[in-house]
């Protein structure tokens, strides 16, 4: 009976669901929404990365105190904790304010801008990159932290030092050094050996022992290589994407797309991911 | 489906529950290598001591054992898990190398041993060996010769054993981590328990690799105290009135001077204690020594010997009005100067208690 | 008033299609390619999906080969095993004049076994193949959204599986580990061969294999998402799509985290961290590493892993749903609650992954909630298999090949889900972990229902993809001696499973309580050598029959209600040679009206009703 033209068109009504088919979904075009699933997929194995931190972390007895640990900053300034990083904080989070400028370009078709902020944006992820890069050259030249060694130990119980912090005995009428519990401390090496100083207990069930630091627990200093090197890992890589995008923005080659400056969008989903993880990479190693 | 759900959770947390603290169990320890197991049992102090892997020496020290715990001292390794039926039996398993699975798979015991994460599995074996074989005897799947090749070897029934195996790939030789488990009755492990020897005591005291080599071990102190006090009891309370001597064990000099070493103290020590709980008694040390060597060299060092002792009391709150010292050089040994261990037994250090003043 | 319901497909879809331009504008330059672009660089999602089957099928005769040579030594230790060593070589170890098979080399074989037919048969070879072939076809897509980043995929797919291959060959062997590769066992080359060169090779093979994966994942989950065509609604789409799209998804979720395992193992290995590693002493050496966790490893493993099993199964439910309902000529029973049953088991995958250590170690308490949550996957999974066989009840049934190994998949799942409840429960779990028990549920519940569903798809696709169909009689044999070879192989295992005997174990001579199945292993043996030999004969009929099968006439052979049976018999790249098909109906409107079948782009009938 039927033949296609006996069929009413009408009858088949669309809803106009975004989920009918032949639209897109979340307004988003495909592009786009790749880099979300693959922005997913990428927080999935920075979770595993965080995991295997926090049951590394717990079953540690002891962890080194950030504030300590993180207390340089370059010209040989010490005691400043935290400082340095929030620099490099403070970087990466004005870079993905300057891509979220970018895009807003973008979208108005605004060639100059776009590369202006892009440019701006670069110079923010290479500042961060240069502050880790220096961050890493004194955690490893100067103060000898590697993947396998951990000089950041950290004191359970209360004490005072019967050396000085070259390992030689105090001189005499000197003021000895004292510690609380749960204060870190660094063992330095003293022409190439390490020196781990001597102490006496002035608290608790050891009171009146004497010990000597030991080094602290050997996954804190993999884990901050790892996870951070993973994390700037993926910035260096959004650096040389921005450029390359950068330059075919400045060349006009999204002048032409249909999709006009959608690169520019999903390298800044990218971006802006990136900066989250950073945040989370904060709160863990430098905050908690 | 519930049911079963319920009733699995139900098992499963009563078979993994650890064991009460006072609870009264036999520990033993399983430890996982390429490619087999160590079996250590806690001794009769039922307590294993502490282990640290970076203390292995390959057939010295084989778990890593720390001697200067004491409670190692009287563990011992054995090649067969032997367990007497009826005892709940808690096995703490470890591993030094890779993964490797305690599996008794008689008794549905199975779990992974960890290296650096001991774990551990409770269970109470409710079938000895013996009877478990008489079991067997009616079984057709258990006769026939244990052996084919070999015509006079036993039944198979007769040849059962419960076995220990590892059930986690821990390498080329996974298949082959067999042990033997016995299961006996209380009578026949405490008579096993007899036979074995404490793995310390037998291989390592006072060795090389002994870190506490030349020192006493609590026990010995124990041991040479209740020795001393009851020499020094029975003297006080026999009802001979004669003046009697006593010998100072275990007090050494360091070689050719007069300089106690540290070893000497517990038993001068447990001189001043005596001296104290008998107040008016007066003693006079007496030192001797070997014909080696110029014999009025001998006759000094013995002198300075005993005035060292004595020293030693007196500064230990001994009042010096009860003590005297003499030296008697090698004028009166004890057995023959011609051997090593008869020149060892000459020199000593005496004491002679005066009795009749006392009373 | 079985009327048939006529309608002219071409002008339907010419009239009613939806347009999107497909020749107006540059779109069509990613479909233009010469000869080695259409063969071998192609971006084209029919082509990649063929190549991606065929490498997998070549994966699979090597990985099911490890299985017979290993098999042999375990069903005849007796007999030598001289006539392999001019291809083995120095692993056949040849004492009395009697090769056997080097232990480390048993292992080898065992664990490249599992990892191959794993990841690159079963992972790859199945939802690679139907995923691609099916989601733009189905959908009614003219390819994936980036056909290049599938190109890409199937790439990383091969240079994993050169990468594996190459590390047969080295002198120290293939990795031997496990194909789950716990360390320490695979961080230190002291404890093993296999853990040095051998390893390295397997943790970069399989890192380029996830991303190969995770490159598919995201251009499938894309194109479902974005690429159906008009009318196309989720809830209209065949249950296929919904399996590959779930599958997609757990895979873009779990196997990151196994990278992020890998990734800390290689440091391990390479740059002397302690990630897993503590307290050892191994080879007379005790190595400074301390605080690591080797349980921390099993976790990311497993988070994976178990997700990975459905990654395995939910293509070949899929597959085998659409195969059932087109060949029972009845819509699938329960749709709605197929998709919920989908959507359930994927996220419940996430939840279960420590029953695989209920005997780690791990705290025993934490395994309480692990089995209940195992135990409730039981259930969408019951629904699944009350739902397939609701559906062939009353069917009027075609016994054709597919329709043949869609049952055989059904008789398997369940037959391994039994098994599986028995597993679940952590009591039950500590005498049969470890041993063949769990190698018979596994290889029953994922190994063989995922190559019947595999099957199912192939002997039902083969004509879209070759334009000529299998030979049905080789199929058949194909199909009676896997089903009742393969529960010749597995059914002893479970006795032999129950008696306690553990997997893994080279030779059972040393034990009395595992030395009582001499026979049984012979038997599962020869099984497995004739269910291999079966299956070169499908090798034999599908290569056979992509020139000379029996030629496809018209287009829709099967009377199918979907899309991909409205392209050309060949379809070009774009599928499609005018519009795309609007879609106004569900997939499964079998015998309704008293029409056999309407397919999906034909409109709403003047007063049907229950359109779906
Ligand atoms: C009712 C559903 C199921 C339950 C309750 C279940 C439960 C389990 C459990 C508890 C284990 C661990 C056994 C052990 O190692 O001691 C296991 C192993 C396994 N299961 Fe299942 N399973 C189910 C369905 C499946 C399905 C559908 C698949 C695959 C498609 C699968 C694949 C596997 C594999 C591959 C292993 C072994 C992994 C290995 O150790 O190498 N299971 N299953
Ligand atoms: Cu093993
Ligand atoms: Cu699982």
């Amino acid at each position: 009976m039927a033949t296609d033209t006996a069929l009413d068109h009408d009858i088949e009504v669309q809803s106009g669901d975004a989920w009918d088919g032949g639209k897109k979904p979340f307004k988003a075009s495909y592009g786009k929404l790749m880099m979300w699933y693959f922005l997913l997929s990428d927080a999935f194995t920075f979770s595993g990365f965080l995991i295997a931190y926090g049951a590394l972390r717990i079953s540690s007895p002891t962890w080194p105190v950030p504030d300590f640990v993180f207390q340089t900053f370059p010209g040989g300034i010490t005691g400043w904790p935290l400082i340095f990083v929030t620099v490099m904080s403070f970087l990466l989070i004005v870079s993905s304010v300057t891509m979220v400028r970018a895009v807003q370009e973008g979208a108005r078709e605004n060639r100059k801008g776009v590369v202006f902020w892009m440019i701006l944006t670069i110079i923010g992820g290479l500042g961060f990159l240069g502050c880790q890069a220096w961050e890493w050259t004194n955690l490893i030249g100067h103060e000898h932290m590697s993947v396998t060694t951990n000089p950041f130990g950290t004191h359970v119980e209360s004490g005072v030092y019967l050396e000085d912090a070259n390992g030689d005995a105090y001189a005499a009428g000197a003021t000895k050094e004292t510690f609380e519990a749960g204060e870190s401390y660094l063992i330095h090496k003293h022409n190439g050996d390490w020196v781990q100083r001597e102490y006496q207990v002035t608290s608790g069930t050891d009171e009146g022992t004497r010990m000597n630091q030991e080094f602290g627990p050997k996954a804190f200093g993999a884990l901050f290589f790892f996870i951070t090197g993973f994390h700037g890992f993926h910035v260096f890589s959004g650096v040389v994407f921005l450029i390359i995008i950068m330059l075919n923005a400045a060349s006009g080659v999204y002048v032409e797309r249909k999709n006009g400056y959608e690169m520019v969008e999903k390298i800044g989903l990218y971006w802006h991911f990136v900066d989250l993880v950073w945040v989370f990479v904060f709160l863990v190693f430098y905050l908690l | 489906m519930t049911f079963l759900v319920v009733k699995g959770l139900v098992v499963w947390n009563e078979v993994m529950a650890d064991v009460g603290i006072d609870e009264e169990v036999i520990e033993i320890e399983a430890t996982g290598y390429q490619f087999a197991w160590d079996i250590r049992y806690p001794g009769p102090d039922n307590r294993l001591g502490e282990k640290d892997y970076t203390l292995i020496q390959l057939g010295i020290n084989p778990l890593g054992q720390n001697w200067e715990d004491p409670q190692n001292h009287d563990d011992f390794i054995a090649d067969q898990i032997y367990l007497p039926v009826g005892r709940k039996v808690r096995v703490r398993i470890t591993a030094k190398d890779v993964l490797h699975n305690f599996y008794l798979p008689h008794f549905r015991v199975k779990m992974d041993a960890v290296p650096g994460l001991p774990s551990y599995f409770v269970f109470t074996p409710t079938v000895t060996t013996e009877d478990f074989r008489a079991r067997l005897r009616d079984n057709a799947n258990w006769q026939g010769l244990s052996d084919p090749e070999d015509p006079e070897s036993l039944q198979k029934w007769e040849a059962f054993d419960y076995e220990l195996a590892c059930a986690e790939l821990c390498g080329k030789g996974h298949y082959s981590m067999r042990k033997i488990v016995k299961i006996v009755s209380e009578d026949e492990y405490n008579a096993w328990l007899e036979q074995q020897n404490s793995y310390y005591m037998s291989q390592i005291r006072n060795t090389d690799n002994d870190p506490l080599k030349g020192q006493f071990l609590e026990s010995d102190i124990k041991v040479n105290e209740k020795k001393f006090f009851e020499e020094f009891d029975n003297a006080m309370s026999s009802a001979d009135t004669d003046d009697i001597v006593l010998p100072l064990r275990n007090i050494n000099f360091e070689t050719g001077s007069a300089n106690l070493t540290n070893n000497s103290q517990y038993e001068l020590n447990n001189l001043v204690t005596a001296l104290t709980k008998y107040k008016d008694v007066s003693i006079e040390l007496n030192g001797h020594t070997d014909n080696v060597g110029d014999s009025g060299v001998n006759q000094q060092l013995s002198e300075s010997r005993a005035s060292t002792v004595l020293n030693y009391l007196i500064d230990r709150g001994v009042s010096s009005s009860r003590l005297s010292s003499r030296g008697y050089g090698d004028r009166m040994p004890l057995e023959t100067n011609d051997t090593e261990e008869g020149r060892m037994k000459n020199k000593r250090i005496e004491f002679k208690i005066f009795k009749k003043q006392t009373i | 008033m079985a009327e048939v319901l006529e309608y002219n497909e071409d002008v339907l879809i010419k009239e009613q299609g939806y347009d999107d331009h497909f020749h107006d504008h540059h779109h069509g330059d990613k479909f233009r390619s010469g000869f080695i672009s259409h063969y071998i660089f192609s971006m084209d999602h029919k082509i990649i999906a063929k190549q991606f089957l065929i490498t997998g099928m070549i994966w699979a005769i090597i990985g099911a080969a490890m299985s017979i040579v290993f098999r042999m030594q375990l069903g005849f230790p007796e007999d030598s095993m001289t006539w392999i060593k001019p291809l083995l070589g120095k692993w056949i170890v040849v004492e009395n004049g009697i090769g056997t098979l080097a232990p480390e080399f048993y292992y080898a074989l065992v664990t490249m076994h599992g990892t191959i037919l794993v990841f690159f048969v079963l992972t790859a070879g199945l939802s690679g193949t139907f995923s691609n072939l099916l989601i733009p076809l189905q959908l009614g897509a003219r390819d994936m959204a980036s056909p290049f980043m599938n190109m890409l995929s199937y790439w990383f797919f091969f240079m994993a599986g050169i990468v594996m291959f190459y590390s047969l060959f080295i002198s120290t062997g293939p990795f031997a580990g496990g194909w789950t590769a716990y360390p320490p066992l695979s961080a230190l080359p002291q404890a093993s061969q296999g853990s040095g060169a051998g390893m390295t090779l397997w943790l970069v093979s399989l890192t380029l294999f996830v991303v190969s994966v995770l490159l598919g994942g995201i251009n499938y989950i894309t194109t479902v998402l974005n690429l159906r065509t008009k009318g196309m609604s989720l809830w209209r789409m065949p249950l296929t799509i919904w399996a590959f799209f779930v599958t997609a998804i757990l895979g873009l979720l779990s196997f990151p985290v196994l990278v992020s395992g890998f990734l800390m193992l290689m440091c391990d290995r390479g740059l002397g961290t302690s990630f897993f590693l503590s307290e050892i002493f191994v080879n007379g050496e005790a190595l400074p590493n301390v605080g690591g966790s080797p349980i921390l490893y099993q976790h990311l493993f497993w988070f994976l892993g178990h997700p990975e099993v459905y990654i395995i199964i939910l293509p070949a439910m899929g597959l085998v749903s659409e195969v059932l309902s087109v060949h029972a000529r009845k819509p699938i029973f329960g749709y709605k609650a197929m998709v919920y049953s989908i959507l359930a088991i994927g996220f419940l995958s996430f939840i279960v992954w420590a029953h695989h250590m209920f005997m780690s170690g791990v705290n025993p308490m934490i395994s309480n909630f692990f089995v209940v949550f195992t135990l409730i996957i039981a259930v969408p999974s019951a629904v699944k298999v009350f739902n397939w066989i609701t559906t062939l009840y009353g069917g009027n049934i075609r016994l054709n090949t597919p329709m043949l190994f869609a049952i055989g998949f059904v008789s398997m799942f369940i037959s391994g889900g039994l098994t599986g409840i028995f597993l679940g429960n952590s009591a039950i779990d500590i005498q049969m972990h470890d041993t063949y028990f769990v190698v018979a549920h596994f290889h029953i519940v994922m190994g063989v229902a995922a190559f019947f569903g595999m099957f199912a798809g192939i002997y039902h696709w083969f004509p879209k993809m070759y334009g000529r169909f299998m030979n049905e009689t080789l199929g058949k044999i194909h199909f009676w001696f896997t089903i009742v070879g393969a529960y010749a192989i597995f059914w002893p295992m479970h006795y032999i499973g129950m008696a306690g005997v553990p997997r893994r174990y080279y030779s059972f001579d040393s034990f009395d309580a595992f030395n009582d199945f001499a026979l049984m292993n012979k038997f599962i043996t020869i099984a497995a050598i004739i269910v291999f030999a079966v299956q070169i004969l499908f090798v034999i009929n599908f290569f056979y029959s992509i020139w000379y099968g029996k030629k496809m006439k018209t287009k829709n052979p099967w009377g199918a209600t979907t899309l991909e049976w409205t392209t050309d018999i060949k379809p070009g790249h774009g599928n499609w040679e005018g519009n795309l098909p609007t879609v106004h109906r569900w997939a499964y409107d079998y015998g309704k009206d008293g029409h056999d079948f309407i397919p999906q782009y034909v409109p709403a009938q003047e007063g049907e009703k229950d359109v779906h």
